[in-house]
């Protein structure tokens, strides 16, 4: 059961394709980061979803219900924060709180209030004098205090202080617990979600490189050392990064499968020793920023 | 229904502040109202500095309102990513809680604090409802025209931006609309408005539209082409379309439409000599009562215009009005300076002579209905002829202004009155004497905010002061002005007889201490009594002004003429080439400048194609009209490819 499916999802303003034939799934109950270096799509992606923006081509499902047609039933089931959201910055948080309210039957005012203590939210102030880190915290007690099926997060640690990023993630984590919600969370750094996410969705240039789990992913990836071989063995279908020095060889394995990594190196060089490291989260996403990088320095000469 | 109040209720706890801003503006305009009111409008320059003032807080009010209402529309963007559009609530119970708030904020609230002034300046409930329907109605207008805007836009600098650009495309459209009616002609003028008040209308309709599509759809492409093609249609439905250049449409009363008509009114009975012997220097005094004047017409006044040269050369110009303060005070000489001619006899004569045939209407109508002011003799005339001794040729121009019936009702202190844009209660009614005429000055207080007093400056809380002429149903001969006439119940309007007295003397010198009213004391000019000389001339004025043509003022909009294509060529001001106008013979002619002097208004030929090329020739006396004031040649219809041939003077 998925509450996110899109179709060959794409986008354009103007000639500039911001999200080209994107089709990917966010699992019921998962904690989902959407990542991608900044200009790959993810906030494009997220508003096509929100139906903020309409998509130039293919479909998008959000709860069932194509995004085109969201209407209140299904964003009174839905929480949505933004970095570039307009909140009413004139409001203290009791008012926020208050205004917000109404618009939701299933508002629970326990949660509110377990929220207000965890978030350490002052009621008596205005939105317009909180702390970053504050006004965001308060964007999501107002999103989740009706206990919405679906969270989306569109790049909430963006300019937040470390201190401020951990509270918050703790945050996410702490009412994930107790939630039954599923939450897509994008951020163009994925130290920030690493311990958040358990599905991960990776946009270049508005592409999708891969959309699965984090286990499966990090079972995935590995850091391979070889040594022992050929001084002018070239890497095997798929590496990334592949250095080699004289008979050492270094380069990571996209597509790693224990013992046959291991046995494909020997079968090539019967003397060769490998080494495979596992990587995180953090290191898999670095490893991709920079082979863009050198895709598009590619693609421009 | 409850959302729709708590988001209400959230822009109203937010925008108290601003609105509490207007609130002050508005008790500005009624602490400059309360001065306006205690104003006696002695003082024209100082009253004029008040009027400015009340104004330009009008203007800072409606556009304090037109930025609110942008704001209030802004606090919810429609374009954007917007915080509302992914809470659960539908855009059309956004709307009508935007629409809401706006009329509780921008509408209500300035009703509410103009309540209190209505009272204090002594409205009953009818008034006071009538003048809380019109603020509301004008605050309500400029909230729907910011509305749209503020929906295309999603910042404060963006909705001015548009505002300004609208404004010069509004303002453009119409300049190059008035320029395609081709002309000053009042006929011309009046279908020009006709049409921009349509396009008004089509206008509102579209914004109208854009503010619905732009809150369904959010998306402000479709929204402005859906617009244009909602106004094309509207264009279309109510103009008809044509694929040349868009047609001047006029809406006029059936009468013109058929080609004009006349209503005469009969002299009823010619005084000659001054009645009350009031004053020496008018010994040739002649009293012109008016019958039959239909009730729907109203004559203004009959002027003189006199110019009086002493034995030693010396000249007088009495060319003033006669009240400084009657707020209709365009005298002669002020046209006549505009113009850069000096008012003297025989220029203003000859100005008047020009005029008539640049203008098109009877000669001796100085100024004719567009520029009406009576001018009257002026006291400080009065004792500068005193001065000199009273021997001198006087020459006087007689004139004939008309305007629109005021309508039969009492004019006593406290009654309502209703004439055109104004609208109050008389609050007092004084007359003169020293003209021997009743004069009824009515000081009405206009309520706040009347919708119908626009273009004087809604919410102006002023009062002002408006003379009219007025007779007492049973008096039919010249009513002395004394204590007696002070607050009689009078009639406004010609349906009764109208007095006018006229000074007429035609060249002749008076000996000095010789200035006695003429039924008392005959004068003889060359052996011959003034009566047996002036006489002659009364009764040709008397035929004169007998079949002068007087206008049919009330506009039955509905009969609908279309605009002809016309061709104006010969001893005419300004040749026309297939112009756009109205479309009957004066209207051409004025439109092409009038006559040159050059011009022979004898054989004005209207040359006419059939589809066949067979040509007729219509040869049109003009100046039969100009002398006699017969309408009935020059206002014959035009068709379309006619072509008008004004021939020169051999």
């Amino acid at each position: 059961m998925n509450v996110i499916e899109t179709h060959h999802l794409t986008r354009k303003f103007w000639r500039n394709e911001a999200v080209h034939d994107l089709s990917l799934d966010v699992p019921a109950g998962s904690i989902t980061a959407l990542l991608g270096p900044n200009g790959a799509g993810k906030s494009t992606t997220i508003r096509m979803l929100m139906n903020l923006v309409r998509p130039t081509s293919g479909q998008a499902r959000v709860l069932g219900v194509d995004s085109l047609r969201l209407g209140p039933r299904e964003f009174a089931q839905i929480g949505y924060v933004s970095e570039s959201q307009n909140l009413p910055l004139w409001m203290t948080v009791q008012q926020f709180l208050d205004y917000c309210r109404p618009f939701y039957p299933t508002w629970d005012r326990e949660l509110e209030s377990a929220l207000l203590a965890q978030f350490a939210l002052p009621l008596d102030r205005r939105l317009s004098q909180l702390s970053r880190g504050m006004l965001m915290k308060a964007a999501l007690l107002g999103s989740l205090a009706y206990r919405p099926k679906l969270l989306v997060l569109d790049e909430p640690f963006s300019g937040l202080d470390p201190l401020m990023r951990e509270e918050f993630v703790q945050g996410i984590l702490e009412v994930s617990l107790a939630g039954e919600w599923s939450v897509l969370v994008s951020s163009h750094d994925i130290e920030e979600v690493e311990r958040l996410a358990d599905h991960v969705i990776l946009l270049k240039a508005g592409r999708l490189s891969f959309s699965e789990s984090a286990e499966a992913l990090q079972a995935r990836y590995r850091r391979v050392e070889v040594s022992g071989i050929a001084s002018d063995a070239s890497g095997p279908l798929g590496s990334m990064e592949w250095e080699r020095s004289g008979q050492l060889a270094r380069y990571i394995d996209a597509g790693y499968r224990e013992n046959e990594t291991e046995a494909a190196w020997l079968g090539r060089f019967p003397g060769a020793v490998v080494i495979a490291q596992p990587m995180s989260l953090r290191e898999i996403f670095l490893a991709h920023a920079r082979q863009a990088r050198i895709e598009t320095k590619g693609g421009r000469t | 229904m409850k959302l729709l109040w708590h988001l209400t209720k959230r822009d109203l706890r937010h925008f108290w502040i601003p609105v509490a801003f207007l609130a002050v503006i508005q008790g500005l305009e009624f602490w400059v109202g309360s001065h306006m009111i205690r104003d006696d409008g002695s003082d024209v320059e100082a009253y004029g500095k008040l009027a400015v003032d009340a104004g330009i807080l009008w203007a800072i009010r409606l556009m304090v309102t037109y930025v609110l209402a942008a704001v209030v529309i802004h606090e919810d963007p429609i374009v954007g990513p917007a915080g509302w559009r992914t809470r659960p609530i539908s855009r059309l119970k956004l709307m009508g809680a935007k629409l809401l708030s706006l009329l509780l904020l921008l509408g209500i609230v300035p009703v509410l604090v103009c309540l209190p002034w209505w009272i204090a300046i002594g409205f009953d409930a009818a008034d006071a409802a009538h003048a809380a329907l019109a603020t509301l109605g004008l605050q309500m207008a400029v909230v729907l025209l910011a509305v749209p805007v503020a929906a295309l836009t999603n910042g404060i600098g963006r909705f001015l931006l548009c505002t300004l650009v609208g404004g010069v495309v509004a303002f453009t459209s119409v300049l190059l609309l008035a320029e395609s009616a081709g002309s000053l002609d009042s006929v011309s003028y009046w279908a020009t408005e006709s049409r921009i008040l349509m396009m008004l209308v089509v206008g509102a309709v579209g914004w109208l539209a854009i503010l619905v599509h732009q809150f369904l759809t959010t998306r402000w492409c479709r929204s402005v082409v859906m617009v244009l093609v909602v106004m094309a249609a509207l264009e279309a439905v109510l103009f008809g379309w044509h694929w040349e250049a868009p047609a001047v449409w006029a809406f006029m009363p059936k009468e013109a439409a058929a080609g004009g008509s006349q209503v005469k009114a009969a002299v009823d009975r010619v005084v000659v000599g001054d009645p009350d012997k009031a004053n020496a220097l008018r010994p040739l005094y002649v009293s012109i009562s008016l019958r039959d004047v239909p009730r729907d017409l109203f004559v203004q006044s009959i002027f003189a215009q006199q110019s009086l040269t002493w034995a030693d050369g010396s000249k007088v110009e009495v060319s003033y009005p006669y009240s400084s303060s009657s707020g209709q005070a365009q005298n002669l000489g002020t046209i006549a300076r505009s113009l850069s001619v000096k008012p003297s006899a025989d220029t203003l004569w000859d100005w008047n002579e020009r005029w008539a045939r640049r203008s098109l209407v009877p000669r001796g109508w100085l100024g004719g209905a567009e520029m009406s002011p009576p001018i009257w003799l002026s006291p400080q005339n009065d004792r500068r002829i005193l001065a000199k001794p009273a021997d001198y040729k006087a020459t006087v121009w007689l004139g004939l202004f008309r305007s629109a019936v005021v309508g039969e009702r009492l004019a006593q202190v406290g009654s309502r009155f209703d004439h055109a844009s104004a609208h109050g209660r008389i609050s007092a009614v004084e007359t003169h004497s020293d003209d021997q005429l009743l004069r009824v000055t009515i000081r009405e207080v206009r309520p706040a905010s009347y919708w119908t007093n626009f273009f004087h400056g809604v919410g102006d809380t002023s009062s002002s002061s408006l003379h009219y002429f007025l007779v007492n149903a049973d008096r039919t001969n010249v009513l002395q002005a004394d204590d007696e006439s002070r607050g009689l119940p009078v009639i406004i309007g010609a349906a009764e007889i109208q007095m006018r007295k006229l000074f007429f003397p035609p060249n002749f010198r008076l000996r000095e201490h010789e200035i006695k009213a003429e039924r008392e004391a005959p004068m003889e000019l060359d052996g011959a009594t003034v009566a047996a000389v002036i006489e002659p001339e009364v009764e040709r004025f008397t035929r004169r002004i007998e079949s002068l043509p007087l206008p049919v003022p009330q506009a039955k909009y509905g009969a609908r003429i279309r605009a002809a294509l016309v061709t104006v060529r010969g001893a005419v001001g300004k040749p026309l080439e297939k112009v756009r106008l109205y479309p009957t013979l004066r209207s051409a002619l004025r439109a092409a400048g009038g006559l040159s002097d050059d011009a022979d208004p004898s054989h004005v030929a209207i040359i006419r194609s059939d589809p066949s090329g067979k040509t007729t020739r219509i040869v049109v006396d003009v100046e039969a009209y100009l002398q006699s004031g017969d309408a009935t040649a020059v206002d014959q219809p035009l068709e379309s490819g006619d072509i008008v041939e004004v021939p020169r003077q051999e």
